[in-house]
């Protein structure tokens, strides 16, 4: 065989293998002209998939909740604006009310709010306290820092409220505290109360409304045990079936804060 | 003999009948007490201005009573309190409770109507409330006060005017 013959044959066989090894390639394999993969790529990928190892810990990640990644925490579960079912107010025309109420319910009164909101206030350091304060000028937050501790008005599972207090540069220590502190007030029949005056005097037509307030609802898991808690804000409010609020003489307040 | 046995047939009879009346009554008046048993829907505060009080013609005035309501735990309740001038009716002012555990709910509500003073030598203020369950349709009377009032000219008014209002029967 004459050597420019061998030559040629082991220069094809070069440009054989190297054409080979770039369709192998996964750097190289490029779809051909029209978008389509030749069978040789499709082969290739196909191989690769096989091969690549799946993450099993991340496909089936346990869903957080107790029992889960966290052990103690809270999570919120509902978040909005609640309407305080017990009373209806229908204030005529030419007139004003004061109304005072008190209502034992099950929920976290927002006395309550306000002596949670400054234990929390109180584990934190100078710089997030000026944060956390105003959280309660914000409209979502009812008139209390602690609605915007855990969550800006949405719901939050156990792993992001955990995130949030780290954020909040709390200890775990200090977490606990919280998560405890919340523990204690749960299920336990607490008086909510509110007073104020509905002014109406200057109208030719009757207004109606009930009592509405900020609400958020948690659920807090503490060694084993789930509790479901329910908050109230400290600002409640009388609005009418359109979504329009009372004229109020200053907004209608707690009673017992 | 036969008169004799009659007589006293016709007196055990009546006797008879009259004790099965008189325990039916008792079971009547028994069933209609049950229900109404449960104390005081809603108790109020004297209204004021008081009685024989002066007021000033053509005025607007606060007429202010204070109600504190105690729902009962069996019903739904609308509490109505009305304000009525000269035999006029003033719109209600309307309160409604739902049904909670009875000693949950401690409501009281400071109402204050403003009425307009006619040019009358008196006025007559009726104050009414009652409350109506939302389930029985039963209707409870708590509030009915009637005041008069002396109408006085305004002391701004000149001695002329109040004279000549006073002589028309336009005020006291």
């Amino acid at each position: 065989m004459p050597s420019d013959t061998i030559v040629s044959n082991i220069d094809a066989e070069i440009e054989r293998l190297q054409e080979a090894k770039r369709t192998l390639s996964p750097t190289r394999s490029t779809p051909s002209k029209n978008g389509k993969m030749s069978a040789v790529q499709r082969t290739a990928l196909l191989n690769r998939r096989l091969q690549t190892t799946v993450d099993l810990p991340r496909l089936f990640d346990a869903p957080d909740g107790p029992g889960g990644s966290v052990s103690d925490g809270v999570a919120v579960t509902a978040y909005g604006q609640g309407q305080l079912s017990g009373v209806m107010y229908t204030v005529p025309a030419f007139s004003e009310i004061t109304v005072d109420l008190d209502i034992k319910m099950m929920v976290v009164t927002p006395a309550d709010v306000v002596e949670l909101s400054a234990l929390i206030r109180s584990l934190l350091d100078a710089s997030h306290q000026a944060i956390y304060d105003e959280i309660q000028h914000t409209d979502i937050s009812g008139g209390a820092s602690f609605f915007g501790f855990f969550s800006f008005g949405a719901s939050a599972s156990y792993s992001d409220t955990k995130r949030r207090m780290d954020s909040w540069g709390l200890s775990e220590t200090n977490q606990q505290t919280i998560v405890n502190a919340m523990m204690k007030l749960a299920n336990t029949l607490n008086d909510f109360s509110y007073h104020g005056t509905i002014y109406n005097r200057d109208h030719d037509f009757s207004v109606s409304g009930n009592l509405f307030g900020i609400v958020m609802d948690c659920t807090i898991t503490q060694q084993q045990s789930s509790t479901q808690v329910r908050v109230l804000a400290t600002l409640p409010s009388v609005k009418g079936a359109d979504g329009t609020s009372l004229p109020t003489v200053d907004p209608l307040y707690p009673g017992k804060v | 003999m036969k008169l004799l046995a009659a007589c006293l047939g016709m007196m055990i009879s009546s006797v008879l009948s009259n004790a099965i009346s008189s325990g039916f009554e008792e079971l009547t008046l028994a069933y209609l007490a049950t229900g109404s048993e449960e104390g005081p829907v809603a108790t109020y505060q004297d209204l004021s201005p008081s009685d024989k009080s002066s007021v000033t013609r053509e005025d607007h005035i606060p007429i202010e009573v204070k109600v504190t309501y105690a729902p009962p735990a069996s019903e739904d309740m609308t509490y109505y309190t009305q304000v009525s001038v000269d035999g006029g009716n003033y719109q209600k002012n309307v309160f409604e409770s739902t049904t909670i555990p009875a000693g949950h709910l401690t409501a009281s509500e400071d109402i204050k109507f403003y009425v307009y003073v006619p040019s009358h030598k008196h006025m007559y203020v009726r104050m009414h409330g009652w409350a109506v369950g939302k389930g029985t349709n039963r209707t409870w009377d708590f509030l009915d006060i009637r005041h008069t009032y002396v109408v006085v000219a305004s002391p701004h008014d000149g001695w002329w005017i109040r004279g000549t209002l006073r002589f028309f029967g336009l005020c006291s």
